[in-house]
């Protein structure tokens, strides 16, 4: 399998002279099977020149047919789609899978906002026959590709991807924070009644279980995709928003065995040297804990062979 | 016509008194501070709140591969907020769903009405920059708002036909009708609701004035607005069915001081309409 990265950045994104080396797209990813079969995660704006390397690279040869899996719906994962431009090939089939919330339906998320104030283009336009089916918690195969899906934790339904081929294994875990237990942020375990204590176990009790989970997901992963949008001092600031940080990143890959971690879904606020210093920090910490395996930010292009 | 009026204080008086729990939920979760461990000790004392909401978590409506057990690790696994939200309003919901029966009105179409006003209410107090923490309740007023008219449906069912049928024929609004062939409107009868119940300022507030919302109390002059707004747009455009056939245009005044337009309230219908599908399923889940 290759796996190449279009888009690497969260939240929102951040071109500019200080940021040309990781890229400031937003969230995309390219994976190809061994016959080149292609499968694409999700849809940020990094979607935008994936599609024209398509539209040059596989388009010529046969009609396209592409499948796109979305972590979520959050805007920066999803925002590059009306930019893609095989959607607006009449002879292309494209199916995009990914988890909602509540009764929502995907293809309303996607393309029901196709509003005239946001796009200058209409839904009409888009020729391609496109297809959205709702994810949730699964295994399922597409072509060759093996995949199983699991929940992580971010405020919106968020899905996690474990996709296998030939024996080789990519797995992505973001956007997605450490599971904690909520249920103890003011208390001292050792003055807790009878009642707070059984209602902390049991808390403790799920986020452990969670966390067994997400480990498994990563089990023995050839390359883990992760969620490292802080370091952990930022991190404490920021609980419940949704995203990691780089030590609890590396100690994810450490304990479920990885053999190569890309740091994921930088912040906006860094520039190409903050990044270059996550990475030097991240290793660090590495070796601090004995993991050995390959540890690297995530940049735009960059190509992996798995 | 006084055996109307005791047909009424009776179908009150059987009310049973909205459970504590209901309005603890209500209270605590207006607090911004609130702590996961405080909301689940409210919810875990009350086993029908604590069934309705594992039954609404563990419903297709999440698509969970394994079943949730408890509030406790629905709240690690779905996160604070989403299950404050899920129990709120299965807390309010699964009261006033209690107190429905068949009568004059479409029950279907009148919940829908409500849901629909209670969506739309929700929504302008938003798009007017509403604290987020405020913003349930603006859906619960809504919600609310024509509570007298479910006792008035109970209670006096063959009348109240005749009073929906009036406002239908004459395209008068149904408050009107209600007042020359009853002598009391729903707002009166939900008058003695809000005092049995205890509702917060806001929701009473939003019940007893969302047909005469600039003679309202001024703290509480947004919500009142925007549930008389959404009430009015929900019955312009058939959204449910209220009774109500001869609504009142919205007032331009209360537009002004919400800083929206009716253009506005227009180019959210599609989302208004996805809303209320949504929250109908807190409706099916008793
Ligand atoms: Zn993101
Ligand atoms: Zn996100």
């Amino acid at each position: 399998m290759k796996l190449r990265f279009w888009g690497v950045r969260g939240s929102i994104p951040t071109p500019g002279d200080t940021t040309v080396k990781y890229g400031g797209n937003t969230t995309c990813l390219e994976i190809r099977g061994d016959n080149d079969e292609l499968l694409i995660i999700d849809a940020g704006t990094g979607i935008k020149p994936l599609g024209d390397f398509i539209m040059k690279y596989d388009a010529p040869h046969n009609p396209l047919d592409i499948e796109i899996l979305l972590s979520h719906t959050h805007w920066d994962h999803i925002q590059g789609f009306p930019f893609f431009a095989p959607a607006y090939l009449a002879s292309s089939k494209i199916t995009v899978y990914g988890p909602v919330n509540f009764s929502e339906k995907l293809e309303d998320i996607l393309i029901g906002d196709f509003n005239m104030k946001y796009f200058p283009i209409r839904l009409q336009e888009l020729r391609a026959k496109i297809e959205f089916k709702e994810l949730q918690e699964s295994t399922f195969k597409i072509g060759k590709f093996n995949i199983s899906s699991t929940y992580l934790n971010h405020p919106i339904l968020d899905l996690g991807y474990r996709i296998e081929y030939n024996g080789k294994i990519i797995v992505t875990m973001f956007d997605t924070e450490p599971y904690r237990n909520t249920f103890a942020d003011d208390l001292d375990v050792d003055d807790m009644d009878e009642f707070d204590r059984q209602v902390f176990e049991e808390a403790q009790d799920e986020v452990n279980k969670r966390i067994a989970k997400q480990k498994e997901h990563a089990q023995d992963a050839d390359i883990l995709i992760y969620d490292s949008q802080y370091k952990e001092d930022e991190y404490n600031t920021k609980l419940g928003w949704g995203h990691s940080y780089i030590e609890y990143a590396v100690r994810s890959a450490s304990e479920a065995n990885v053999k190569k971690l890309a740091l994921f879904h930088h912040d906006p606020m860094r520039n190409d040297r903050s990044v270059d210093e996550f990475q030097n920090s991240a290793i660090k910490f590495a070796k601090s804990i004995g993991f050995e395996s390959e540890i690297f930010c995530a940049r735009e292009r960059l190509e992996v062979v798995i | 016509m006084s055996s109307i009026h005791d047909l009424v204080s009776k179908e009150i008086d059987k009310l049973p008194p909205l459970p504590n729990t209901v309005m603890k939920v209500v209270e605590l979760c207006k607090d911004p501070n609130l702590k996961p461990r405080d909301l689940n000790k409210v919810i875990s004392f009350d086993p029908v709140l604590t069934g309705k909401a594992l039954k609404l978590i563990n419903s297709a409506y999440y698509a969970l591969t394994e079943k949730v057990s408890s509030i406790v690790r629905a709240i690690i696994m779905l996160g604070f907020n989403t299950v404050k939200n899920l129990a709120l309003t299965t807390a309010v919901l699964g009261q006033v769903e209690k107190m429905g029966s068949i009568g004059a009105l479409d029950m279907e179409g009148f919940w829908r009405h409500c849901l629909g006003v209670g969506v739309l209410a929700k929504k302008i107090a938003a798009a007017t920059g509403e604290d987020p923490k405020n913003i349930e309740e603006y859906f619960i007023a809504g919600l609310l708002h024509d509570i007298g008219k479910i006792v008035l449906n109970k209670a006096i069912s063959e009348d109240y036909l005749q009073v929906i049928k009036k406002s239908d024929m004459e395209e008068k609004p149904l408050i009107e009708c209600e007042k020359e062939l009853l002598t009391i409107d729903h707002i009166d009868v939900a008058r003695n609701i809000c005092s049995k119940w205890n509702l917060s300022d806001d929701l009473e507030q939003a019940i007893l004035f969302h047909h005469n919302p600039l003679e309202c109390n001024d703290k509480s002059r947004k919500v009142v607005y925007c549930v008389n707004v959404a009430n009015i747009w929900c019955n312009q455009n058939s959204i449910g069915f209220s009774g109500n056939m001869g609504p009142k245009e919205i007032d331009k005044k209360i537009l002004n001081f919400l800083g929206i337009s009716e253009a506005d309230i227009y180019n959210w219908e599609n989302e208004i309409e996805k809303r209320i599908r949504d929250a109908s399923v807190f409706l099916k889940i008793s």
